[in-house]
C-alpha cells in the first residue's frame, strides 16, 4: 500500500470520528504547549545565561586569581604565602599563555616572621631625600612588567607606558589620582623624579631603623581608573616591577595573592579556543601551586578563572534546570499520554469494521499498523502544531519572566542585555516524537490485538 | 482449483465446543459456479471463509492451485486474498463515505496500484456493470441493488481467480436478486470460479456444482444444470 493511500485512509478514519479526533488533538495541544513552554523556559534560561556570561566576558574580560592561601588545621587558619618556586612556576606558565593574559600582578604582604613574633613592615617613598610619601600597599600593583600591558598609550597621562624591557628595573609609575592628591598636599611629583623606597620596621617608627632602602625612578603617570578591575575595589595608584621588588627586599615581603586579567579583542577572536586556553591555563598553574587544605584535610585548587568558574556554575545550573524540566515534562507526558493513547485506541476500535473489510480484501497486519500509526501521528502532529501557535502566543509571557529574572541576576555587572527567547526547531519535533513514542507504547498492546485479530471475528462483529 | 481435504472447524473448547465443519473434503473447480447450499447454522459460511482464506481449519488441509494455504503466514494469506479472491457480502460492506469509485478501487489501493491505473480499472468494471453514472456518488446514496453491484465490481476489479459470494441476494428484492445472480453467472462465464453461499435452492440452480451442507457435513454433487449440459 502506498504511503499516500495510507495517509488518505488515515485522514478518512479520523474524519469519520471527528469528535474523538478533536478531543485527542485538544489534549495533545494543551499538553504539548505545557511541555514546550516548560522546556522553552529551561532552554531560554540556559542560553541567556550563557549569552550574558559571554557578553560580560566580551565587555569586561576575566580575572584569574589565586587568593591568600589559608590552610585550616585544628580549627585555626594559618596563612601560607606563595613560595618563590611557586611564583616562578606561575610566572613561567603565564608566559606560556600570554595570549590570554593581559596583566599579571602579585599582592604582597609586609608581615615577616622573626622567631615567634610577627614583625610588621611598611614602606614609604622619599622624593629627592626630602619629602616622604606613604603609599598604601593595597593600592600598589606589583606587576610582572613583561606581562603587564596597558592597552593603549593614551592611558598614560605623562611619561611613557611600561614595556617588557622595564622588567627587573627600578622604575615606578604612579596613578593620576594619587599624583593629584599629593599636589593638593603640596608635593609635586614629576616624571623623572628619583625616589627611594624604604622598608621600615613598624615598631621602630618611621624614618628610623630602616631595614632596606632602594632608589626608584618615576617613569610615568597613568590614568588611575585604567587599571581598575572587578576584583580590586580601588584603582591601583602605583605600579612597579614585582621581580625587582621581590629581589631587592628578599625575605621581607611575602607573596599573598596572584591576580591576572584578560580582556578579549573587540572582534575576530576564536571564543572556543580562548575558553579552552583559559581552562588549560588555570589547570597548568594549579599543577605547580600547592592547594589550600581545609579542616578535613581536603585539598582545594587555589588558582581559578572567573569566567571559567561562571561558566561552570552556569552549566551546572543549566543541567539542574534542564534535568528538572525534563523530569517535569516526562511526568506531564506520562500523565496525559494515557488519555491520548485511549482516544487513539477508541478511534481505531470505531474503525474496526473498515479495518476488517480491508483485511478481507488483503490488507496485512503491517498495513493495519501503518494506518493506525499514521492516524495517531496526524493527531499528534496537528496537536503539536497548534501547541506551537499557543507557544508563540505565550512567548511574551516567557520573555517578560526571563527579563525580570535576568535583570536582577546580572544587575551587578552593569551590562545592557536584551533577553532572547527563540523556539528551537528541535523542540516541537522532539515533543511530537516523545508524544508519538509514549502514545505508541501505551496503545501498543491494544492496537496489536486489533491488527492481529482474524478477519472473521472482525467481519462477524461487524455483521 | 481449490481442494479441501478432511477439513474440520471447531469453535471453542471443551463442552462448549462447536463442530462447524466435520471432515469436509470438497473441490472447487476452476471456472465453475459452485453453490454451497445449506440452512442457517449448517456451516456454509464457515466453509466459504476457509475456501477464501478468511479463516483457517482446525484440522485438514486446503490446497489452492497446489499451494497449501494452511501452511501460509498471516501476511502471505493476506496477499493470497488480495491477489486471488474477491468477496461479495450479504451486507455489501461498502464504506459509506467513500465514492463508488474509491470503494471499487479498494483492493487495488491495498495492492499498491497507482491511482491512475486503479481508477482506469475501476471505471472499466463499473461500466461493465452499468454503474458508470454512479462513479462519483457516495456509497450511501445508492439503492440496495446498486450497492450489491458495486460490491461485485469491487470483487472483480483486481481480476481474481475466484469470487466468493456470501448470500449476495439476502438483502435484495427478487428483481435485484435475479440481476445479481445473472451477474455472477456472467462472471463464471468469463472463466472465473464463483462460489455462492446460499440457503435458497433457486439460486443454487444457477450453479454447476452444489455442495450440500448439513450440521457441518458436506457432500458434493453436480447440479441439474450441469447434468443437462453434460447430456447435451
Amino acid at each position: 500500500m502506498k504511503f499516500r493511500d495510507v495517509f488518505a485512509i488515515a485522514l478518512h478514519n479520523l474524519w469519520n470520528n471527528k469528535s474523538r479526533t478533536v478531543l485527542t488533538v485538544i489534549i495533545v495541544t494543551v499538553v504539548s504547549t505545557l511541555i514546550m513552554a516548560l522546556c522553552l523556559l529551561g532552554i531560554a534560561f540556559t542560553q541567556n545565561q550563557i549569552d550574558v556570561n559571554t557578553l560580560i566576558f566580551n565587555q569586561q574580560g576575566t580575572d584569574y586569581r589565586a587568593y591568600g592561601r589559608y590552610n585550616e588545621s585544628g580549627g585555626t587558619y594559618a596563612s601560607v604565602p606563595y613560595t618563590a618556586e611557586e611564583y616562578r612556576h606561575v610566572r613561567e606558565t603565564t608566559l606560556e599563555y600570554e595570549t590570554i593574559v593581559d596583566s599579571f600582578a602579585v599582592k604582597v604582604t609586609t608581615s615577616l616572621r622573626s622567631g615567634n613574633t610577627d614583625t610588621y613592615y611598611s614602606y614609604s617613598w622619599a622624593i629627592d631625600g626630602n619629602d616622604s610619601l606613604y603609599v598604601d600597599i593595597y593600592n600598589t600593583r606589583f606587576a610582572c612588567l613583561e606581562l603587564y600591558n596597558l592597552k593603549g598609550e593614551g592611558l598614560v597621562r605623562e611619561g611613557r607606558i611600561w614595556s617588557p624591557s622595564d622588567s627587573n628595573t627600578a622604575n615606578v609609575w604612579f596613578g593620576s589620582d594619587y599624583v593629584r592628591t599629593l599636589a593638593a598636599q603640596g608635593t609635586d611629583l614629576r616624571v623623572g623624579d628619583k625616589i627611594r623606597l624604604q622598608a621600615v620596621r613598624q615598631n621602630d617608627g618611621f624614618g628610623t631603623g630602616s631595614a632596606k632602602e632602594v632608589e626608584y625612578t618615576v617613569r610615568g603617570i597613568f590614568d588611575s581608573s585604567a587599571l581598575k578591575t572587578n576584583e580590586w575595589s580601588n584603582a591601583p595608584q602605583c605600579v612597579l616591577d614585582a621581580d625587582y621588588f621581590l629581589g631587592q627586599f628578599e625575605g621581607m615581603y611575602s607573596i599573598d595573592e596572584f591576580e591576572m586579567h584578560y580582556a578579549p579583542p573587540e572582534t575576530d577572536y576564536d571564543y572556543n579556543a580562548v575558553y579552552q586556553a583559559m581552562k588549560d591555563y588555570t589547570k597548568a598553574v594549579n599543577a605547580g601551586v600547592q592547594p589550600r587544605i581545609d579542616r578535613d584535610g581536603d585539598a582545594t585548587e587555589v588558582f581559578s578563572c572567573s569566567y571559567v568558574d561562571d561558566m561552570r556554575i552556569t552549566m551546572l545550573m543549566s543541567t539542574i534546570i534542564m534535568a528538572l524540566v525534563i523530569i517535569l515534562a516526562v511526568i506531564i507526558l506520562l500523565l496525559s499520554v494515557g488519555s491520548v493513547a485511549n482516544t487513539i485506541i477508541i478511534s481505531v476500535d470505531k474503525n474496526r469494521k473498515f479495518i476488517g473489510l480491508m483485511k478481507a480484501m488483503g490488507l496485512n497486519q503491517k498495513g493495519v499498523k501503518r494506518i493506525v500509526t499514521c492516524e495517531s501521528l496526524v493527531q499528534i502532529l496537528l496537536g503539536v502544531a497548534l501547541g506551537i501557535v499557543a507557544l508563540f502566543l505565550l512567548r511574551p509571557l516567557v520573555l517578560s519572566m526571563m527579563s525580570s529574572m535576568f535583570a536582577s541576576m546580572f544587575a551587578f555587572f552593569e551590562v545592557e542585555y536584551t533577553v532572547k527567547v527563540s523556539i528551537p526547531l528541535y523542540l516541537p519535533i522532539l515533543t511530537a516524537l516523545m508524544f508519538f513514542l509514549f502514545a505508541s507504547l501505551f496503545s501498543r498492546g491494544s492496537l496489536g490485538k486489533i491488527a492481529k485479530q482474524d478477519v472473521i471475528s472482525t467481519i462477524s462483529e461487524v455483521a | 482449483m481449490i481442494e479441501l481435504k478432511n477439513v474440520d472447524k471447531i469453535y471453542g473448547k471443551g463442552d462448549g465446543a462447536v463442530h462447524a465443519l466435520k471432515d469436509v473434503s470438497v473441490t472447487i473447480e476452476d471456472g465453475k459456479f459452485t453453490a454451497i447450499l445449506g440452512k442457517s447454522g449448517s456451516g456454509k459460511s464457515t466453509l466459504m471463509n476457509i475456501i477464501g482464506a478468511l479463516d483457517s481449519p482446525t484440522n485438514g488441509t486446503v490446497f489452492a492451485n497446489g499451494k497449501n494455504l494452511t501452511e501460509l503466514s498471516p501476511n502471505a494469506l493476506a496477499e493470497y486474498r488480495n491477489k486471488t479472491t474477491g468477496f461479495v457480502f450479504q451486507s455489501f460492506y461498502l464504506e459509506p463515505t467513500f465514492s463508488v469509485l474509491d470503494n471499487v478501487a479498494m483492493p487495488l489501493i491495498i495492492a499498491g496500484v497507482s491511482r491512475k491505473e486503479r481508477e482506469e480499472r475501476a471505471v472499466k468494471v463499473l461500466k461493465k456493470l452499468g454503474l458508470e453514472d454512479k462513479i462519483h456518488k457516495k456509497a450511501n446514496e445508492l439503492s440496495g441493488g446498486q450497492k450489491q453491484r458495486v460490491s461485485i465490481a469491487r470483487a472483480l476489479v483486481h481480476n481474481p481467480e475466484i469470487v466468493l459470494a456470501d448470500e449476495p441476494t439476502g438483502n435484495l428484492d427478487s428483481q435485484n436478486g435475479a440481476e445479481v445472480m445473472a451477474l455472477l453467472r456472467q462472471i463464471c462465464n468469463m472463466g472465473k470460479s464463483v462460489v455462492l453461499v446460499t440457503h435458497n435452492m433457486e439460486d443454487a440452480k444457477n450453479a454447476d456444482n452444489i455442495i450440500d451442507i448439513k450440521d457441518g457435513v458436506a457432500t458434493m454433487r453436480k447440479s441439474a444444470r450441469a447434468a443437462e449440459g453434460a447430456a447435451r
